[in-house]
């Protein structure tokens, strides 16, 4: 303030110069004179605080004053350490100057009391001074003397160690609870067992390091024994902490260190264990030793528990000792020890006996016996009281917990001292009696059945509605009866009638189920459901349980209806599971009974694939129905070898699980439709006689990349393993497991990493090499087109993977440039090829010519003339496995032997109806994807398709001349599924299997079609199927129809009717919501809302079905409807009067007219 | 100098003991040595097997690392902020003797068990 008065002062001076401002001056050098003093003070102390100026200038002042006046203030100052003198009292006293001149004792006479005579004070000032200089002698001394210091403080502070205070501030725990200002908690994984020697660790590091450089930074760690593997140490960052357990042993370093919910802390730090208390009378459990597992009663407890006084049933060798020991032979040392080794062991211990003096006097002599007081004895360093040995155990060398005496040993153990210690006896029951209570109450549980058997209500049953304590609250089911009683809950049981099923909740026979046969008072007996044995149980262990077999129907790693096997030759099914044992259906229809040790291994056949009676592959989980024999049918489980097994709930013995032949079987549908007709599946093989090729790998859609490599032998070329061979032995994707053979080491290796090794050179996995060995042989090179090849194009389709062409990319249409054809130039669409980079087997060169039409000029595979177009690639230079007659592995190849029709048509016959086969596939929005034009992105020229709904039998393909050619060629596109879907098995086998094949029973349908050598089947194909057309108007009819009812209905197909099999039940009826045309000869599809159905699940979901399955449903008189054709189309009217001929419709611009009924759809009504 | 708690050597934490009064946790042996470093005044363990075996217990769960006592929550809602560095039991088991407690309550100090961290 002062400052500031200053720079005032300095600017008066400068400018003002008048009377008033003279006075302000005046003024001011006034108040700066004053100020003088206090600045000048502010800058020898340098602490001046700018308040309560006046007070401390005034002070300062004083103080000047009292510097001016004399020097003598230090003397002053140094008086103020002495200890005996009240400084704050001397500063209130202002006349201390005259008082100088007595030098250091004058503010001592001034403290002491003013009435006392001059004589005591003068004394008392000479006792004072003789202190001082006492002290200062002292201090002097010391100061010479550091090392006594030191001691001396030490000492002082060992003294001082009285630093528990209780509980210091009486704080309750919850306001204790951690803030955020507190350090967190951080948990920490280390190894399980280290937790106590890393914390320990932890302070020892923090020890050492706390006055280097680095200081640990945490505040405290901790572990605790219920949470094993973990530690928590309490620091303000997770670095702190990392940097803290780095280098401890048994810390798992990289597992994150997780920050602990501020919440979660306190919970951390309390123990909530259960409370053991052991008192006097409780029943323990002797751990180790030769008394092991034996009942013993606590008598007394030292040392807060660390200590028991136990009595138990003593285990004493009476035995006759060894005769020849009285010969005094050395034999017998080698003898007895052997026996007294085993004597320690539960097996060779002896009974227990109580201690019977006489008896062991007579085999150990008397002399081995201390009678020490009364009825107490010694011997062999024991002491046994009442013929018990009483004897000093500590808490981990008994069980403490789960005792639970049973009646016998609790008999046997209150034996002989019940006539002489009748109080320790009754104890004993007591001790029973309360645990038996307390089991009544625990096994209780409201809702129960229960029945009274003792006491005044003996007899009631009821309803147990509540506990509370040890009574039980009924409410009677009897018919007199309706207040509810209150009995003890011992009184009280569980009561079960004949018939009911019950879980077995407790005791050896835990999960077992059955139903119950006999009931005798507290005994229930049932018949379990797993072994059909009759189990005797106490009622309290039951429960009534509607589930059967056991809780869970796992044992082991073994679990209902895995496929195991049970030794090299024989596999088998498990169908019922019990507590350890499991029922095995095997391949030959034998049953086992097997334990989870017997079983060898668990097998997978999920890839597994079948061949139906019909040569149609199946796979696990189809639906399967017997051809011969009992027509039982089931899902299948699982396929081993020729065997499959399937399971039918319904079918009562070995738990609905049934083996049979795997040719014995066929699809339901197929069975229905009878024989020659193809089954859905679609995997028409004519030339897979070789049944072996069941088992080979099975279509799998996803793209996991290519399996028919494993097994393969490889270099590894890159990494570590740089230079290993190796056989593959698993496939994901691009990465490889594969077994080093040397070291017989599975490493998973990226693709790129490996080399195929053939004939001593190596090539990249993904480059076709002749697989003519083991792939293509096995019937239709199943496996084959999975990744790569057919399924390539799956990543960009939406079609999930199946043939490619699925969603964008055109499939086989193709036949013009313009379309982005995935055989004419498979560099853009990887459909078919190549491009893809999964190993792709059929693709040829460097993927970019896709591997069915080498020629890239001629993108019509099946146009005819061979010279342009390889319609199959027979002339191919591709080791195109279709192409590859040799092979025989599949329909293609076989078209490529037998004298090909398309060939001999020439330019004529674009053979591909049977793309039809493809095209369907579009239709069904599964696989294809409904929306794609898969088959006729060529604009037009395929299409016209859509008006045939089967296949070849519509379409007038074959006889059309030029159909690849030609701008327009109408007829090639036949949307029906039809004969195509043979060639590709994997990708079409799978999650639909009603597409393919099954609508089209047309030509291309029949079992060989392309080796027919006679182009018969193809001129039956002209004629339309009956219905077909219909079936068209139809379909067209409802195209951009909206809102109106429809039902599902069989397509019509030139060999009857076709089932849609898509999930939706035949007769659903539904609202479409939109329709959608493919515009091209595919099917075009409706959203509907399904409104009825005979599945309830499917109501209210919205599905999407080819129009072909739907049929408009006729409007009633009255009803709103839809005019789906003709003049009026798109128009809503209401009909006036309906036929099965004509409808008279009225339109809302009041035209009424009359129209074919047939074209009137019945409108939704909301 | 600040004292500090014996910390068992690696591999010799056998027989460690946790304090009933102040919950700190030492070996017997250290116990008998030295006392116990927060209330050997009450407890005067040190030299005393009897001592030792009344006042300390086996008997304890979870072992905390005190290193900082004075920042540390654990300390604080341990109520061992106050002692010097060293291992704590997270819980002790048991009393400390009749005798001591009632010497306890004459000098005014409130015992709390350590059986019971919640209230």
């Amino acid at each position: 303030m002062s400052s500031n008065a200053a720079p005032t002062r300095a600017r008066n001076v400068d400018e003002d110069y008048d009377d008033d401002t003279i006075l302000q001056r005046e003024r001011a050098r006034l108040k700066a004179s004053s100020g003088a003093g206090g600045e000048a003070e502010d800058e020898e102390d340098g602490e001046f605080d700018g308040e309560d100026v006046e007070e401390e200038e005034d002070e300062e002042d004083d103080d000047e004053e009292e510097e001016d006046e004399e020097d003598g203030r230090r003397p002053k100052k140094r008086a103020k350490a002495n200890p005996f003198i009240d400084v704050e009292a001397e500063v209130e006293d202002d006349d201390g100057d005259e008082e100088d001149e007595e030098g250091l004792a004058g503010e001592a006479r001034d403290f002491i009391d003013e009435t006392e005579d001059a004589a005591e004070s003068a004394a008392a000032r000479r006792a004072h001074l003789d202190h001082q200089r006492l002290e200062r002698r002292e201090r002097a001394m010391l100061d010479e003397e550091a090392a006594v210091i030191a001691d001396k403080i030490r000492e002082r502070h060992r003294q001082q160690t009285t630093r528990y205070t209780g509980d210091m501030d009486q704080v309750p725990q919850r306001l204790l609870m951690p803030s955020v200002n507190d350090p967190s908690l951080w948990q920490v994984r280390v190894r399980p067992g280290r937790e106590r020697d890393i914390v320990f660790s932890l302070i020892r590091k923090a020890r050492d390091l706390e006055y280097t450089n680095h200081p640990l930074d945490i505040m405290s760690a901790f572990e605790r024994s219920s949470l094993p593997g973990m530690i928590y140490v309490e620091a303000r960052s997770a670095a702190h902490v990392r940097a803290a357990v780095n280098g401890l042993v048994g810390v798992f370093v990289s597992s994150p260190i997780n920050l602990v919910p501020i919440e979660e802390m306190a919970s951390l730090l309390r123990i909530k264990k259960k409370e053991i208390h052991i008192e006097p009378g409780s029943w323990v459990r002797i751990r180790r030793g030769r008394y092991q597992g034996d009942l013993a009663q606590v008598v007394d407890v030292f040392d807060n528990g660390e200590r028991y006084v136990i009595k138990y049933i003593p285990r004493i060798d009476v035995r006759p000792q060894d005769d020849d020991r009285a010969l005094g032979t050395n034999k017998t040392g080698g003898k007895k020890r052997t026996r007294n080794t085993l004597i320690n062991t539960v097996q060779g211990r002896p009974p227990q006996r109580f201690f019977n003096a006489e008896e062991i006097a007579k085999v150990h002599g008397n002399r081995s016996i201390n009678r020490t007081q009364k009825r107490t004895y010694n011997f062999q360093g024991d002491e046994y009281e009442n013929g018990y040995c009483i004897k000093d155990y500590k808490p981990s060398q008994l069980a403490l917990e789960d005792v639970q005496p049973t009646l016998e040993e609790i008999t046997k153990f209150s034996g002989p001292s019940a006539s002489e210690d009748n109080v320790s006896n009754r104890m004993d029951l007591n001790v029973i009696r309360e645990a038996a209570q307390r089991m009544a109450t625990s096994v209780l549980q409201p809702g129960d059945n229960v029945e009274v058997f003792e006491g005044q209500q003996t007899g009631v049953y009821g309803i147990l509605q509540s506990i509370q304590g040890e009574d039980v609250f009924i409410k009677p089911t009897l018919k007199d009866m309706d207040d509810v009683i209150e009995v003890s809950a011992k009184s009280v049981r569980k009561r079960f009638q004949t018939g009911e099923h019950v879980k077995v909740m407790s005791g050896k026979n835990i999960d077992e189920t059955g139903l119950v046969v006999t009931v005798e008072g507290n005994n229930v007996t049932f018949l379990s459901d797993t072994n059909q044995q009759e189990i005797t149980v106490f009622a309290k262990d039951l429960r009534t349980a509607a589930e059967v077999g056991t809780s869970n129907n796992m044992v082991g790693n073994y679990g209902l209806h895995d496929f195991v096997s049970l030794d090299q030759t024989t596999v088998g099914v498990i169908f019922s599971t019990g507590r350890d044992t499991f029922r095995v259906l095997d391949q030959y229809g034998n049953v086992h009974t097997v334990q989870p040790h017997q079983i060898a291994m668990r097998r997978d056949s999920k890839r597994t694939i079948g061949l139906d009676h019909e040569r149609q592959q199946f796979k696990a989980g189809d639906n399967m129905v017997e051809v011969e024999g009992a027509s039982r049918s089931g899902v299948v489980l699982h396929i081993y070898s020729f065997s499959a097994f399937l399971h039918n709930r319904t079918i009562k013995e070995n738990g609905g699980v049934f083996v049979t032949q795997c040719h014995n079987l066929s699809r339901p549908d197929a069975m229905r439709r009878g024989a020659g007709v193809r089954g859905p599946n679609g995997t028409f093989n004519p030339h897979a006689p070789n049944l072996n090729a069941m088992s080979v790998g099975g279509p799998t859609p996803e793209n996991r990349g290519d399996r028919r490599l494993i097994g393969a032998l490889v270099t590894i070329v890159l990494g570590g393993y740089k230079g290993y061979d190796g056989t593959i032995k698993d496939v994901n994707g691009t990465s490889f497991r594969v077994e080093i053979q040397s070291t017989r080491k599975v490493i998973t290796i990226a693709q790129d990493s490996l080399r195929r090794k053939i004939n001593g050179t190596l090539k990249k996995l993904d480059e076709p090499i002749e697989f003519g060995d083991r792939d293509w042989r096995n019937g239709a090179g199943s496996s084959g087109p999975r990744n790569g090849g057919w399924g390539g194009g799956g990543g960009q389709t939406p079609s999930g993977g199946r043939y490619g062409a699925g969603g964008r990319t055109p499939g086989w249409g193709a036949s013009s440039g313009r379309t982005p054809n995935p055989y004419a130039d498979g560099g853009k669409t990887p459909a078919w090829s190549s491009s893809s980079k999964t190993p792709n087997p059929y693709a040829t060169d460097g993927g970019k010519t896709p591997a069915w039409s080498s020629s890239s000029k001629t993108p019509n595979p099946y146009a005819a003339d061979g010279a342009k177009t390889p319609a199959w690639n027979t002339s191919s230079r591709t080791p195109n496995p279709y192409g590859g007659g040799a092979s025989g592995g599949d329909a293609w190849n076989s078209s490529a032997r037998t004298p090909n029709p398309y060939a001999q048509n020439g330019g004529r016959t674009p053979a591909t109806g049977g793309s039809g086969g493809w095209g369907a596939s579009a239709s069904n929005g599964d696989s294809f994807g409904g929306t794609s034009p898969a088959y006729t992105p060529s604009g037009g020229g395929w299409s016209g398709s859509r008006e045939t709904d089967s296949g070849w039998a519509a379409t007038p393909a074959v006889s059309a001349p030029t159909p690849w050619g030609a701008p327009t060629p109408a007829p090639y596109s036949a949307p029906t599924p039809g004969g195509y879907s043979a060639p590709t098995p994997a990708p079409y086998n799978a999650p639909t299997p009603a597409m393919y094949g099954a609508p089209t029973p047309g030509p291309m349908g029949a079992p060989t079609p392309y080796s027919a050598p006679t182009p018969g089947q193809w001129g039956a194909a002209p004629t339309p199927g009956p219905g077909a057309g219909a079936a068209e108007d139809r379909n067209d009819m409802l195209l951009g129809a909206k809102d109106i009812v429809v039902k599902v209905v069989p397509k019509q197909t030139a060999s009857g009717p076709e089932e849609w099999r898509g999930g939706v039940a035949e007769g659903s009826t539904g609202r479409i919501i939109s329709t959608l045309s493919t515009e091209t000869s595919f099917s075009s599809t409706a959203s509907i809302m399904i409104l009825t159905s005979s599945e309830a699940s499917i109501i209210g979901t919205e599905r999407t079905i080819p129009l072909e399955y739907l049929e408009a449903i006729k409007p009633e008189r009255g009803n709103r409807a839809y005019v789906l054709d003709g003049e009026y189309k798109g128009q809503i009217a209401e009909i006036d009067f309906i036929d099965r001929e004509d409808a008279f419709c009225k339109f809302p611009s009041g035209v009424t007219d009359q129209i074919p009924s047939r074209v009137v759809a019945k409108l939704y009504e909301e | 100098m600040e004292q500090v708690g014996a910390v068992p050597a690696a591999g010799k934490a056998r027989g460690l003991r946790a304090c009933l009064l102040c919950s700190i946790v030492q070996t017997a042996a250290d116990f008998r040595k030295s006392g116990c470093p927060n209330c050997e005044e009450l407890l005067r363990l040190r030299g005393s097997i009897d001592r030792v075996s009344t006042c300390t217990t086996t008997a304890f769960d979870g072992i905390i690392s005190m290193i900082n006592p004075d920042e540390s929550w654990v300390a604080r809602w341990q109520r061992t902020e106050k002692y010097v560095r060293g291992l704590y039991a997270i819980r002790v088991s048991g009393r400390i003797p009749h005798d001591l407690e009632e010497e306890l309550v004459e000098r005014g100090i409130n015992y709390r068990p350590r059986d019971s961290i919640q209230d």
